[in-house]
C-alpha cells in the first residue's frame, strides 16, 4: 500500500483574483506534517504552486491514474475555488482563463 | 479522479470562494456549493473549508490559512487524536478543525463528505450531532473514516463539545437534579461567627428536608450511655400532623429498626413504608451517618412514595452532603466535589455530566491555589546559603497543604493529575518571577533553582512538554533553573499497559528527551518511601535525589544515607546531589553529623518555613546554622 499525496498551492492570479499569499505556504506546511514518518508518514508526495491550468490538469490526472484499489491518496488544494452558471466547482488555477474542471 | 482504482482518497479544499472573475462567473458564496453531488464518490472522503468571501481578505503576512492551519496542528500535535485510538482519523481531524474554528469564532464552517455509494449520504458537519440514521452510513464508510493520517499517543485535551455521540444513560443522572438542588441551597446560606455547631447540622437537614420534598429531617446519636439522643432536627414543612408523625415514629418505625440493620455496608440507607392518610403512603428514609463508637443516622421523615428519590443513592449523597457540609462549613463548592468524589469511590464511576462538573469544579479549585517557597540549604559552614527554593501548593485561605486537591486528582485520573501539574508549573514559575523580583534578584547568578514537583505519568503527556517549554519560552524562568521533582507517591507504570521494565526504560528516554531539548533538570523525591526504589535511581540519574523525611525518624538512618551516597556516587563522573528533607529540631540526626557522613543540602523548618516570599537568610540565622554545623 501506497500513501502518496499532491498537493496543490496556488497563491499568485492573473485575472482580478486576489492573491492569496498563504496558498504556497499552506502546501509547504501541509507537506511537512504528511512528510514526517512519526505524523503523516506519507510515502511520496508531490507539491505544485502557482501552475498554469494545464500543468494542474496533467497532475492531477497522472495522480489519480495507474493507483492501486488500497493506495490512500490525498490532493490539497488551496486557493480560490470558483463556482460557475451551472453550480459546478472550478479550483482556479495561476495563469489562464481555463479552470480546472473537478469531476 | 473517479476512474481512479484508489477507494482510499482524501480530497482537502481550503478554498476561498471569490468571483470577479470574467462576466461568466458569478461571485458566489459556497453555501450553494453541492460537494457532495460534484466531488462524492465511493471511497472517498472530502474536507472543504467553506471559507466565506470576507475571510480570504483577511489573510495577511506570513500566516498560513486559518483551516489549513488547524490541520496542521491537530496532526502536529496529535490533539486531533478525539477519539483516544492512537490514529487521527480524516473524521478526528474534521472535528478538531471545526471546533478550533468555531472556539476561536470564526465564521467558518468546514465540512466533511463521505460517501459509501450512491444514494448515501453521509455530511456531517462540524456542528451537528451525529442523527441515527447515519450512524450505519457512516460505519459503512468505515475505511475511510480510518485512514490513518498520523500517530497520536493518548488524549490530552478531551473536549467533550467534540464528541458527536450521546452517552449511555447513567444510574446517577436522575440524582443530579437534587445535587444541584443541595448545592444551590447552600450557597443561599451564610454562616456568622455565632453560628454554633448544632445551628450549622439543623441548616444542613433543612436543606436536605426541601431538597428532598420531605416533612423533616432529623439525626439521632448515641449519647455516653448507649442511648439515642435527638442531636438536630430540621423545621417542619408546612401543615404537617406532629401529632401524628410522633405517634408513627414511636410506634412503627423506631421499634422496627436496629444498629444491624442500619450500618451495614451493603446499602446506604433503608426506607419504610407507612400509610400516612388513605391511601397516601409516605417514605421513611434512614441513613447511616458514622459508625459507633459515636453512631449516628438520619431520618427524613415523608418522601413521597412515587419520588424519584428513592434509591440507594439517596442515601449517599444525602450522607455526603450531611458530613461534608460541616466539615467545609457550608462552602458550596468543596461540598458539591466531595459529593460527587463519594459517589466516584462508591459506584467507581459516574455520569458524564458529574465528571466533567467535577473537572469544573477542579479548575475551579485550581485558580485559587497560591504558591509558598521552602529554601533549601547549602550545608557547607564556609558557604552557608540558600541554594534552591522548593514549590509548594498552598490553600489561600488556610495556607496549609490543599491536600483536597491532590486527593482528588489521583482520585479520578491522569486528566486532573495533568491539569494539576501544567497549572502548578505555570503558577509556580510565575509566583517564582513575581517573588524574586520583589526581591530585586535580577542577576542570573543570584538566581536560586526552584524545583516544582510532577507526576511522573504528567511528564509522558505531551502537553505538559508544552507546559514547559513554554513557561521557558515565556522566560518566567530559565531552564538552568528550574528542577523537575519527580514525586515518587505513585506508581510509574500506571500509564501504560505495558510491562513496569519497559515503562521505566520509555520513562528514562522521556527524561532524556527533554533533558536534550529544555536543558531542565530532574530529582528524585520522596526517596526511601513508596516506589522510590534503587534500582530507579540507578536507571534514571537525576541531578538532586531527595531524602524522605521519614528515613530520619527511622534507624539506622546514617547508614542509609551513607549507602545511598555510596550508590549514587560509584561510577558517576557526575553524581546527583542528595538533599535530605523534613529536617527540624526534632530530627534524631543532628546537622553536624549529617554533614559528617556527606550529606551537602538540607531542607526543613530548621532552614526556614514555606513563605510566599523567598529572601536571603539572615546573619543570626546564618550564624545558628553554621553553629549547629560545626558541633559547637
Amino acid at each position: 500500500m501506497a500513501k502518496v499525496a499532491l498537493l496543490i498551492g496556488v497563491s499568485k492570479y492573473e485575472f482580478g483574483l486576489n492573491t492569496l499569499p498563504a496558498a504556497v505556504k499552506d502546501v509547504e506546511a501541509m507537506q511537512r506534517v504528511l512528510q514526517h514518518p512519526e505524523m503523516g508518514g506519507f510515502d511520496e508526495i508531490k507539491t505544485l504552486t502557482d501552475s498554469d491550468a494545464h500543468a494542474m490538469q496533467v497532475e492531477i490526472e497522472t495522480f489519480f491514474s495507474g493507483r492501486k484499489k488500497e493506495d490512500l491518496l490525498l490532493l490539497y488544494f488551496s486557493g480560490h475555488g470558483i463556482k460557475d452558471d451551472n453550480g459546478k466547482l472550478h479550483l482556479a488555477s495561476s495563469t489562464t482563463k481555463k479552470i480546472i474542471t473537478m469531476n | 479522479m473517479n476512474n481512479s482504482r484508489s477507494k482510499r482518497q482524501i480530497i482537502i479544499l481550503d478554498c476561498c470562494f471569490s468571483g470577479a472573475f470574467g462576466q461568466y462567473l458569478i461571485a458566489k458564496d459556497d453555501a450553494s456549493i453541492d460537494f457532495k453531488g460534484q466531488l462524492g464518490a465511493e471511497g472517498r472522503v472530502v474536507l472543504a473549508s467553506s471559507s466565506s468571501t470576507q475571510y480570504s481578505f483577511e489573510q495577511q503576512g506570513d500566516n498560513i490559512s486559518i483551516y489549513t492551519r488547524y490541520l496542521v496542528e491537530g496532526i502536529e500535535t496529535q490533539t486531533a487524536d478525539l477519539d483516544r485510538d492512537g490514529q487521527i482519523s480524516v473524521r478526528d481531524l474534521h472535528k478538531y478543525a471545526s471546533s478550533q474554528l468555531e472556539k476561536n469564532a470564526s465564521s467558518m464552517k468546514p465540512k466533511i463528505i463521505v460517501l459509501k455509494d450512491e444514494g448515501f449520504d453521509i455530511v456531517i458537519s462540524g456542528n451537528q450531532k451525529i442523527k441515527p440514521q447515519s450512524i450505519m452510513k457512516e460505519l459503512c464508510g468505515i475505511n475511510l473514516g480510518q485512514v490513518r493520517l498520523g500517530s497520536g499517543k493518548n488524549i490530552e485535551n478531551i473536549d467533550d463539545s467534540n464528541l458527536q455521540a450521546s452517552y449511555l444513560s447513567n444510574f446517577l443522572t436522575p440524582y443530579e437534579y437534587f445535587i444541584s438542588d443541595l448545592v444551590q441551597h447552600l450557597s443561599q446560606t451564610t454562616l456568622n461567627n455565632l453560628t454554633s455547631q448544632i445551628e450549622l447540622v439543623n441548616i444542613v437537614l433543612r436543606i436536605i428536608r426541601v431538597a428532598s420534598q420531605a416533612d423533616f429531617a432529623f439525626v439521632l446519636c448515641q449519647d455516653d450511655h448507649k442511648d439515642w439522643i435527638l442531636k438536630a432536627s430540621s423545621d417542619f414543612a408546612d401543615n404537617i400532623d406532629r401529632e401524628s408523625y410522633t405517634n408513627i415514629l414511636n410506634s412503627i418505625i423506631f421499634p422496627t429498626i436496629s444498629q444491624e440493620f442500619i450500618f451495614n455496608p451493603a446499602h446506604h440507607g433503608i426506607l419504610k413504608l407507612h400509610e400516612y392518610k388513605k391511601g397516601i403512603f409516605n417514605a421513611f428514609v434512614i441513613i447511616p451517618l458514622t459508625k459507633q463508637p459515636k453512631s449516628e443516622f438520619m431520618v427524613v421523615c415523608g418522601i413521597p412514595q412515587d419520588s424519584h428519590l428513592l434509591g440507594d443513592i439517596y442515601g449517599r449523597i444525602t450522607s455526603s452532603f450531611y458530613q461534608a457540609s460541616q466539615k467545609f462549613l457550608l462552602n458550596e463548592t468543596l461540598v458539591e466535589a466531595a459529593i460527587i468524589d463519594d459517589l466516584k469511590k462508591d459506584f467507581g464511576f459516574v455520569s458524564e455530566s458529574l465528571y466533567s462538573r467535577r473537572f469544573e469544579l477542579f479548575c475551579e479549585r485550581l485558580k485559587q491555589m497560591v504558591i509558598f517557597f521552602q529554601p533549601i540549604l547549602h550545608l557547607d559552614p564556609n558557604d552557608l546559603c540558600i541554594s534552591s527554593w522548593e514549590a509548594l501548593a498552598r490553600d489561600p485561605e488556610s495556607l496549609t497543604v490543599p491536600s483536597d486537591i491532590f486527593k482528588a486528582a489521583e482520585l479520578w485520573g491522569p486528566r486532573f493529575t495533568i491539569e494539576l501539574d501544567q497549572h502548578f508549573l505555570r503558577v509556580a514559575t510565575y509566583s517564582y518571577k513575581q517573588a524574586r523580583a520583589k526581591l530585586k534578584q535580577n542577576r542570573s547568578q543570584d538566581i536560586a533553582p526552584l524545583s516544582v514537583n510532577v507526576y511522573p505519568a504528567s511528564l509522558m503527556r505531551k502537553a505538559y512538554f508544552e507546559t514547559v517549554k513554554k513557561v521557558i519560552k515565556d522566560q518566567l524562568i530559565s531552564p538552568r533553573k528550574l528542577v523537575l521533582e519527580i514525586s515518587e507517591k505513585t506508581e510509574l507504570s500506571q500509564f501504560e499497559d505495558i510491562s513496569s521494565s519497559s515503562a521505566l526504560k520509555i520513562f528514562k528516554n522521556r527524561l532524556v528527551e527533554y533533558v536534550q531539548q529544555t536543558k531542565i533538570r530532574f530529582a528524585i523525591d520522596d526517596f526511601g518511601v513508596a516506589y522510590a526504589s534503587i534500582s530507579r535511581l540507578a536507571s534514571l540519574n537525576p541531578s538532586h535525589i531527595k531524602i524522605d523525611r521519614e528515613i530520619l525518624h527511622s534507624r539506622p538512618n546514617d547508614m542509609i544515607i551513607r549507602f545511598l551516597h555510596e550508590l549514587v556516587g560509584a561510577d558517576n563522573l557526575d553524581p546527583p546531589d542528595i538533599i535530605v528533607e523534613g529536617v527540624d529540631e526534632t530530627t534524631p540526626i543532628s546537622l553536624y553529623r549529617l554533614r559528617q557522613i556527606g550529606v551537602n543540602y538540607i531542607q526543613g523548618y530548621i532552614v526556614g518555613e514555606p513563605s510566599s516570599d523567598i529572601y536571603r537568610l539572615s546573619p543570626e540565622k546564618t550564624e545558628y546554622l553554621r553553629n549547629l554545623i560545626l558541633g559547637n
